[in-house]
């Protein structure tokens, strides 16, 4: 009988602690309130430095990005993928063509690294849907062209993590930029069969297996622009921007601080300064990233005594880090190559290059020099001001209209500071 | 003492265009005007309802609860008062969903299932007085008319669990049948104390008698028991957590209702959420004094001027009870965010075994202290 | 046709039959897709059939055609909820095959992460068995502190619940800076909270009469069907592998393997299970604090990760314990890339099949109960 009244006795008193810790929980509800109103406002996430492309990528793996203009076509990243989710295709470059010199032609024929591309990359597709997310794909690329981006991150990166698509479909991001002229050309070229036809025949697959238009597809608004008939192939001298041997940075042993340092020597030189000038920005890079110990120190005061190798210097290998095979080769036909420039005779080239509307250019230059921009720190806003610059010289523009071109894009994107402002007045200038 | 239906019918009656002996109209009209305020407060009373429990519960578990949908353009508070027109779209929702009936379910019965439950609910509201006056009907055995029309209302959740033809709304239906009628019991004991000691049955008397001695809760330590002894139990019959077996969502996924879909199901919670307030009405009238400000006592007490009666006034009256059931409400909806659910065995081990003994025991307790004391 | 002589004669007698009820695999609290064929006589459970395999995604057969770092990703989604334990055990298990040492730096980083995923697995644990009995506040706070967890692992590696973070040889990628502090701070925050639910569940008198003395599981049962985890621990049997078998940097720390003792019914019953967990919390705490203290500022964590994972022909059991009991990885090579074969032993396959064991004779809602003291998740049973 004592047993039952004590049960009630703890019943009242373990249920009233109970209320208590609600009550406690209601009446403090401004301080404890957990909810995030999220279109309203979105969670902060802390600042990350990662590795190799430090303020740049976002730790955040909302989506997968490549920077095409940097991919050299390995494949690694496609052999890396747990679920096969990215498919790229690409066709050899002949050993005496140059990637992108034709007029109007999509490719840069180096990564913003120096690495000279010796692969026409005709595909490079990623099936989002598909994606697991697991980030295998971003860690073998020899040239750090694939990442994860997205979250909440609004001024690191435009594309917010709302990757959200009405059509299945519009999860197949491309990340290709040659057109098909070019991908018949280059197969000519090289002898293989015509990629375009199996391109298009592929894409035809995906529309009928989804029944539904493949959106956005960048081989659409290519086919729009009117593309004479391409001059086979063009002689033309590389366009390089000014480079530095970094090798010495490869003494540092954290890997971390050696990306750190390698991206902001590698920025530092793309602005055009001098060696010193170079050491003291990675050396403050350093800094924030609280890196800098006295033997990383050392290594980088090493910096300021290697000469910059600026445009139009002969010969310039600045592979930072072995890729694969068949990049370390084509980079050493690009040298031979450069060394020895035959010009193919080919009657269209020189009018070609003639009507080509890009007016700057020292005289072996047939365009607009892309490279300029290659100062641009945000690798998005950089690709971005690339593609106009490069649109706007094909549709018969001055550069003067592509600065204005990109400084309204770069705006609408929130990327145009003090840095780009200048880069653009040089363009302009 | 008039009720709502009386002044009608004395209105009606004594109006010049009004032929003789023409009850059969009077009746019909006056049963028109009477039904819609109660539809309309029980229709009211589920909004405000459930938009409260949502932001009580909220609240609770460190949320917002419902901060986007308002009326007219009007939100609410951007901090936390937002989103009141949330149970407006909900409603408008369920209106406009398709009502399914299952294809095995017994049609019939399925279908007036949820009316039963709600015309009980309904009807109780014609007894229940919301201030001095404010009375549909005031039966002179109101106490006696509300338990027992009440109580039909587990005949409606019988036939739903059954027709359904699911076997989880069958165990709802079930248990339900049982815990209904279980705590009929405790709450018909801790009422008939409280006609006891008052000797009416009418909720017009019992306020009279709380205003010319002391509200229930206070009179006694007995009157102060049944009082929770009267809550816990009605807490039951309403169904609500830690009573909440009959459509326990973790065990019977919704029990009796889980057929349901549209507009009867909106019928069932219309009629959920008006035996809530039912409950807090009658503990608010019974045993809170009803529409006597908690003030009275005090004016009284210490002799102040008259000037302070002014709010006993019968409309501040509906501000009273008001006050009271809305408090009452919240403690279920604190207790409903709280605690975790019983087991059924639990359940009637608690009925049974707990809230009847004492209750009884009550009944003779009190039945002494007005003889002492009295 | 009965005679009235039956009727008579069995007056008092009710006949009654056995209900077929489907639990699942549509159900609130199977968690996750698990079917349980329960035969009822009213509210009474006479026996319980569980069906699995509404998740099968063929895990082990997809191993065997991935190369072994392509392995971890899906183990990620082997059991969704305790991610980082389960890429540790199975890296321990190929770095035990390739014989590589990890720095002391990795392995501290490994235990951090492990233990902080007990205590985002134990939170879910005690917070979807707090809606299970009917209380739905406490899993939402549980489910508030859970997500500052999760926040942790994506300010580390980018992912809140799948994260690819313990590889082969090292970590995908280093401690962010402040990390410690962050740590620090959650666990200050984390350690009162567990008196929180304390007050509002574990001592909650509804609770313990829901769950206190129900599905008893008798430690030689227990033993026999393989139990582990906290559900062998709450029958009282001290079994932890982190102590009993230490792997990785755990002989380091100092901590309790905690033992249900029957303190609100018989030793083994639902409560106890639960309450292993809530203590196993704060246990994880302790070895967070010392293991914070004890982080190596520098190293990399990179740095002995394989260029190329081809483990010499052999194969390997490795075992260790994740939230919810001892997690095996069986993988035998041929000396390829890619592995021959890889078992994966799941804790909770083996706490499920004692289902009908400590279910019967119970009613449906303390099928309930017992289900979410077990704390499957489904996930990891069909892989």
């Amino acid at each position: 009988m004592s047993g039952y009244f004590r049960n009630i006795g703890e019943t009242f008193t373990s249920l009233w602690d109970g209320m208590r810790v609600t009550w406690g929980h209601f009446s403090n509800k401004e301080r404890l309130n957990a909810t995030l109103q999220y279109p309203h406002e979105k969670w902060p996430i802390p600042e990350r430095h990662i590795g190799f492309v430090e303020k740049d990528y976002n730790v955040i793996r909302s989506r997968l990005h490549v920077d095409i203009d940097d991919c050299i076509g390995c494949l690694q990243c496609e052999r890396a993928c747990p679920v096969d989710c990215i498919k790229i295709e690409t066709i050899k470059v002949p050993k005496d063509v140059e990637l992108g010199s034709t007029p109007g032609s999509s490719q840069t024929s180096t990564t913003s690294n120096g690495t000279n591309k010796r692969l026409l990359v005709g595909r490079f597709t990623i099936d989002m849907a598909e994606c697991c997310y697991c980030n295998l794909c971003v860690y073998p690329c020899p040239e750090e062209c694939i990442y994860m981006v997205g979250g909440p991150n609004m001024d690191k990166h435009p594309i917010d993590y709302e990757f959200a698509v009405r059509d299945r479909n519009g999860l197949v991001y491309e990340f290709d930029t040659a057109t098909d002229e070019e991908v018949t050309q280059i197969a000519q070229l090289a002898g293989v069969a015509d990629h375009r036809a199996q391109r298009t025949e592929r894409l035809e697959q995906m529309r009928q297996a989804v029944l539904a238009p493949v959106p956005a597809a960048e081989a659409v608004t290519n086919g729009e622009e009117p593309v004479a008939a391409p001059p086979v192939a063009k002689p033309k001298k590389v366009i390089t921007e000014p480079k530095m041997d970094l090798a010495v940075l490869g003494a540092i042993g954290d890997r971390v601080t050696r990306g750190l340092a390698k991206k902001a020597a590698m920025k530092a030189v793309r602005a055009g300064r001098t060696s010193t000038e170079v050491a003291e920005q990675v050396k403050a890079a350093l800094e924030e990233g609280g890196k800098l110990t006295p033997e990383v120190a050392d290594i980088v005061a090493g910096l300021a005594k290697i000469d910059i190798q600026q445009p139009g210097g002969a010969e310039e290998v600045a592979v930072a880090e072995a890729g694969v095979e068949e990049v370390a080769g084509a980079d050493t036909e690009a040298e031979a190559k450069r060394a020895a420039p035959e010009p193919v005779a080919d009657a269209d080239a020189t009018p070609k290059k003639e009507t080509a509307p890009a007016a700057s250019g020292d005289g072996g230059k047939g365009k607009v020099d892309l490279t300029i921009l290659n100062g641009i720190g945000d690798r998005l806003a950089r690709g971005k001001a690339k593609a106009i610059l490069s649109k706007v010289t094909r549709q018969g523009g001055t550069p003067k209209d592509a600065a204005e071109q990109i400084r309204t894009a770069l705006t609408e994107l929130g990327k145009l500071d003090d840095e780009v402002e200048a880069i653009l007045a040089r363009l302009e200038g | 003492m008039t009720s709502f239906t009386d002044s009608l019918i004395e209105l009606l009656g004594g109006l010049a265009w009004v032929p003789e002996n023409a009850a059969g109209i009077i009746f019909v009209t006056v049963s028109v005007l009477v039904a819609l305020p109660v539809f309309l407060f029980m229709t009211l009373n589920a909004m405000v309802a459930v938009y409260m429990e949502r932001k009580v519960s909220a609240f609770m578990q460190d949320r917002l609860g419902p901060m986007e949908v308002g009326i007219f353009g009007f939100k609410g508070g951007k901090r936390f008062w937002g989103g009141i027109g949330q149970t407006v779209a909900d409603a408008v929702k369920l209106l406009g969903k398709e009502d399914t009936i299952p294809g095995e379910a017994d049609r019939a019965l399925f279908i007036i299932g949820p009316f039963i439950l709600f015309g009980a609910a309904f009807a109780t509201f014609i007894g229940i007085p919301i201030g001095y006056g404010l009375v549909i009907s005031d039966f002179n055995i109101g106490i006696f008319f509300v338990i027992a029309i009440s109580s039909i209302g587990v005949i409606g959740v019988i036939l739903a669990g059954w027709a359904s033809n699911n076997k989880w709304s069958l165990y709802g239906a079930m248990r339900s049948a049982a815990q209904m009628i279980s705590y009929e019991l405790p709450v018909g004991m801790s009422l008939l104390l409280v006609v006891m000691v008052v000797g009416s049955l009418q909720f017009h008397d019992i306020v009279m008698w709380q205003e010319q001695h002391r509200w229930f809760l206070f009179h006694s330590p007995f009157t102060a028991l049944a009082f929770l002894i009267f809550f816990a139990s009605g807490v039951a019959e309403v169904n609500r957590t830690p009573f909440d077996i009959p459509e326990a969502e973790s065990e019977l996924v919704a029990g009796y209702m889980t057929e349901y879909s549209g507009f009867r199901w909106s019928i069932f919670f219309l009629s959920e959420y008006a035996n809530m307030a039912i409950i807090a009405l009658m503990s608010a009238i019974i045993f809170l004094g009803g529409w006597l400000s908690p003030l009275g006592g005090l004016f009284r007490t210490f002799n102040l001027e008259q000037s302070w009666y002014f709010l006993e006034g019968p409309w501040w009256g509906v501000f009273w009870i008001s006050i009271k059931a809305i408090a009452l409400i919240f403690v279920m909806m604190w207790v409903r965010w709280t605690w975790p659910r019983l087991r059924p065995d639990q359940l009637m081990y608690v009925a049974w075994k707990v809230f009847i003994p004492f209750a009884l025991a009550n009944i003779f307790f009190v039945g002494i202290w007005e003889l002492l004391l009295g | 046709m009965t005679t009235k002589a039956e009727v008579v004669k069995n007056f008092g007698v009710v006949q009654t039959e056995e209900m077929v009820l489907n639990m699942g695999p549509q159900h609130p609290s199977t968690h996750g897709v698990l079917r349980l064929k329960i035969r009822t006589d009213g509210e009474i459970v006479s026996s319980i059939e569980p069906h699995i395999g509404y998740l099968h995604r063929c895990f082990e057969k997809h191993c065997e055609n991935l190369s072994y770092e392509q392995v971890i990703p899906f183990t990620d989604r082997c059991d969704y909820l305790a991610s980082m334990a389960n890429n540790h055990i199975y890296s321990m298990a190929v770095e035990k095959m390739l014989g590589i040492e990890v720095s002391e730096k990795v392995e501290y980083i490994r235990v951090i992460m492990t233990e902080l995923q007990r205590i985002a697995s134990h939170l879910l644990a005690v917070g979807t068995f707090g809606l299970d009995v009917g209380g739905i506040t406490p899993f939402t706070y549980c489910f508030r502190d859970r997500e500052r967890v999760l926040d942790l692992f994506e300010y580390t590696c980018g992912a809140r619940l799948l994260y690819n973070y313990i590889w082969v040889g090292g970590l995908s990628h280093d401690l962010p800076l402040n990390f410690r502090q962050y740590a620090q701070e959650f666990i200050d925050y984390f350690e009162p909270k567990i008196n929180e639910y304390n007050r509002i569940l574990t001592y909650n008198k509804i609770f313990i009469e829901r769950t206190g003395d129900v599905g008893v599981l008798p430690a030689e049962v227990a033993i026999s069907y393989g139990c582990s985890g906290p559900v062998l621990r709450g029958s009282g049997v001290k079994w932890d592998l982190r102590r009993d078998e230490p792997y990785s940097i755990y002989d380091r720390f100092d901590f309790e393997v905690i033992t249900g003792d029957g303190q609100m019914g018989s030793l083994g019953d639902c409560w106890d299970r639960y309450f292993v967990r809530v203590r196993e919390m704060g246990e994880s705490v302790k070895i967070l604090r010392q293991a914070l203290a004890g982080l190596p500022e520098k190293g990399d964590v990179q740095e002995n990760i394989p260029k190329k994972i081809r483990p010499p022909k052999g194969e390997i059991y490795f075992r260790g314990e994740s939230p919810r009991g001892d997690l095996g990885f069986y993988i035998i090579s041929d000396g390829k890339a890619k592995p021959y074969r890889v078992k994966m032993r799941s804790p909770a396959f083996s706490n499920l099949s004692v289902i009908n064991e400590i279910g019967a004779g119970w009613m449906i809602s303390d099928i309930v109960t017992i289900l979410g003291s077990l704390d499957i998740v489904l996930g990891e049973i069909d892989r």
